[in-house]
């Protein structure tokens, strides 16, 4: 294991350098809903790159910010939310600060995004054929014969059989992995660079999500391109992923590969969400370990540490203050105060007043 | 296809052969006869009931009702001498159908149009002027309304005529009439059921595909949105086509409606008998004719499915 960390920060995703430039680049990223009793933050000024080439994994519970974060990056925000500052660069283009014209002809075309429910995504009244070669049609040059061999080829591509057969079906004469499948067929039909998935295999049956994220693997390989995948599922994480961001109360808590999160968890929560896991060497009678206590409401001004509330760790200083992010090994870092001893060797991401009296407490 | 139009025109007959039982009771329980009056010796009164049937009981005119109705013959006026009830039908209905016809596409045109508006731009000002504006109509009573026009355009403006419909003027006032409440509902159950669509997943999926707005709106929420306003717009329409009663009489259009006011007044059986029975063949047709457009708008819909 050890060898393999090791070999993924030799070449790691600093073979960008083979792969190229950071793809994405999020800074300081503020979402806030406007409500009646006012408005709140629900991104707390996060950042991260996505590098060309890799698989990022987006992990948190449900209301973590996962989706918001990457619904943002689309410019798919509903009505009542928005990004109040923050810079989200897409191949040198900030998308926050893109109009409409430009942000529709990226979507679907060079940056494409996969939602949840394969059951609902499809317009449940037009054909197959016609919900793809519109968007072929949007994105790319060809028309008639030439968009229709692109859509035959992109239903092919996800494993549809008989694709030409496919064009005139409706989308209720398909089963939901089929129309997971025609729905990635259409993200990827116009070669995006970068794809988002929305825990494209929560609706799923458990048999049909192995097929669909060993499609989305396939054609990761096949076609370089760099995906974001949200879930709250850590083993599907650990099956696809290059690297890992963990999101909780709508910031990042832990990042770094797949190896330094799984096993050299640092954050509490990170480690909760792990514990949660069943393993095959899990005893049958030993109940599950859940995390205690539930998601705090963003409406809620929480001062210090989100996930304090539920920690089991916890210590006076979280309750105070939001912890930096510590840089640990590698490309490993973690929003932890418990990490503060390990990260304060090596240099912090960022760097906010830590006060001579909290070390002191620290200390203590 | 064929044979779910097949089953419903069954069902159609007998549809009708309940309300034209209903109706023949019920107009007979009304007290009077066309033929009441202080003028008429109780024995000329007796002779000319005598000569339309009346004088029998009710439930042999009845029968003798129903054997003439399969035949398609919907008996003759008492009040119009000479005139079938078919003939009345063949003349009165045209009227009320060009006015009808006029004001339901008016109100598609009115409706349909604002309610997309008020969807696309939802919370805004706009917004709420249309949703204020649709329930101000929906909920006024047609002849208010047709007393309102009149006056301020008739009486006061001397703008358009007030009553008849010898000129193309004349038609304006009686179409704004009949089409404002339509439009209203119209306007409201677009927006309601566009908003619905809208707030979908697919729509969110269109939007990450980059298609136009445009695109979203008319191409694929509209199309969605179009069974609620379909089943709404048929029977609306059923209604105004074949004669609003009160505003053909206000206006003094010679259409079916204000004609079948006249006849319950002066008791005109076989007319009063034989428009119900039109009314209710023309709703009828009209409920299978949104059936058939459902299946047009979603292919999910098929009619000879159990």
């Amino acid at each position: 294991m050890a060898k393999q960390t090791e070999a993924i920060r030799a070449q790691g995703p600093l073979s960008s350098t083979r792969r190229g430039q950071p793809l994405l680049q999020v800074r300081d990223l503020r979402v806030s809903v406007n409500s009646r009793m006012g408005s709140y933050d629900v991104i707390h000024g996060i950042g991260f790159d996505v590098v060309a080439g890799e698989i990022l994994g987006i992990v948190g519970e449900s209301g973590c910010g996962k989706s918001i974060t990457m619904n943002a990056v689309m410019g798919l925000l509903p009505s009542n939310v928005r990004v109040t500052s923050g810079k989200v660069a897409f191949r040198g283009i900030d998308l926050v600060q893109a109009g409409e014209p430009l942000m529709e002809q990226l979507r679907g075309g060079d940056l494409a995004m996969v939602f949840q429910d394969p059951m609902t995504a499809l317009d449940p009244l037009y054909p197959i054929g016609d919900q793809i070669l519109e968007a072929i049609e949007r994105h790319s040059g060809a028309r008639g014969n030439e968009a229709r061999e692109v859509a035959i080829e992109a239903l092919r591509s996800v494993g549809l059989s008989e694709p030409e057969k496919r064009l005139s079906q409706y989308p209720f004469e398909l089963s939901g992995g089929m129309r997971q499948r025609v729905i990635i067929a259409i993200a990827l039909c116009c070669r995006p660079s970068l794809l988002i998935c929305d825990e494209p295999t929560t609706a799923l049956d458990v048999t049909i999500q192995a097929t669909v994220l060993d499609l989305i693997r396939e054609l990761h390989e096949q076609l370089g391109n760099s995906v974001v995948f949200i879930s709250h599922n850590m083993g599907v994480i650990a099956s696809l992923c290059d690297r890992v961001t963990v999101m909780y109360g709508g910031q990042i808590v832990e990042r770094g590969t797949v190896d330094e999160i799984f096993y050299q968890t640092a954050h509490p929560y990170t480690k909760g969400l792990l514990a949660c896991m069943p393993t095959l060497e899990t005893p049958r009678e030993e109940p599950l370990v859940p995390i205690r206590g539930t998601v705090p409401d963003p409406r809620s001004q929480v001062v210090g540490c989100p996930f304090s509330s539920r920690c089991s760790k916890r210590m006076k200083i979280c309750m105070r203050e939001m912890p930096p992010e510590f840089v640990l090994e590698g490309q490993h870092s973690c929003a932890c105060w418990l990490c503060m001893s390990e990260g304060l060797s090596s240099e912090l991401l960022r760097v906010p007043p830590i006060s001579a009296q909290i070390s002191k407490e620290e200390q203590r | 296809m064929i044979k779910y139009i097949a089953k419903r025109v069954g069902f159609g007959v007998l549809t009708i052969f309940v309300v034209a039982t209903l109706t023949f009771f019920l107009m007979n329980m009304v007290p009077g006869g066309p033929f009441t009056s202080d003028k008429l010796s109780e024995q000329a009164q007796a002779l000319i009931m005598a000569k339309y049937g009346l004088d029998q009981p009710v439930p042999v005119q009845y029968v003798n009702y129903l054997g003439r109705l399969i035949h398609g013959d919907l008996g003759t006026s008492i009040v119009n001498v000479g005139y079938s009830v078919n003939d009345i039908i063949a003349d009165k209905f045209p009227v009320s159908f060009s006015v009808g016809i006029i004001a339901i596409i008016l109100s598609c045109l009115i409706g349909i149009p604002l309610g997309i508006l008020a969807a696309y731009r939802r919370g805004s000002a706009m917004d709420r002027v249309i949703t204020s504006l649709s329930s101000l109509f929906s909920s006024l009573p047609g002849f208010v309304l047709a007393v309102i026009l009149l006056y301020v355009f008739g009486m006061v403006l001397h703008a358009l005529p007030t009553s008849g419909l010898t000129s193309w003027q004349g038609y304006v006032l009686p179409v704004l009439a009949l089409s404002a409440g339509p439009s209203a509902i119209l306007s409201r159950i677009t927006r309601a059921s566009l908003l619905d669509v809208l707030s979908q997943d697919f729509t969110r999926f269109l939007k990450a595909k980059g298609m136009r707005t445009k695109v979203i709106l008319f191409k694929h929420a509209l199309r969605n949105a179009a069974i609620p306003i379909v089943t709404t717009l048929g029977p609306l329409a059923a209604g105004i086509l074949v004669g609003n009663l009160v505003v053909e009489t206000v206006f003094s259009i010679p259409g079916l409606g204000s004609y079948l006011v006249k006849c319950i007044s002066q008791r005109d059986y076989p007319v009063i008998m034989g428009t119900t029975i039109f009314y209710t063949a023309f709703i009828i047709v009209i409920l299978l004719l949104v059936d058939i457009v459902y299946c047009v708008i979603d292919p999910r819909i098929k009619l000879d499915e159990e």
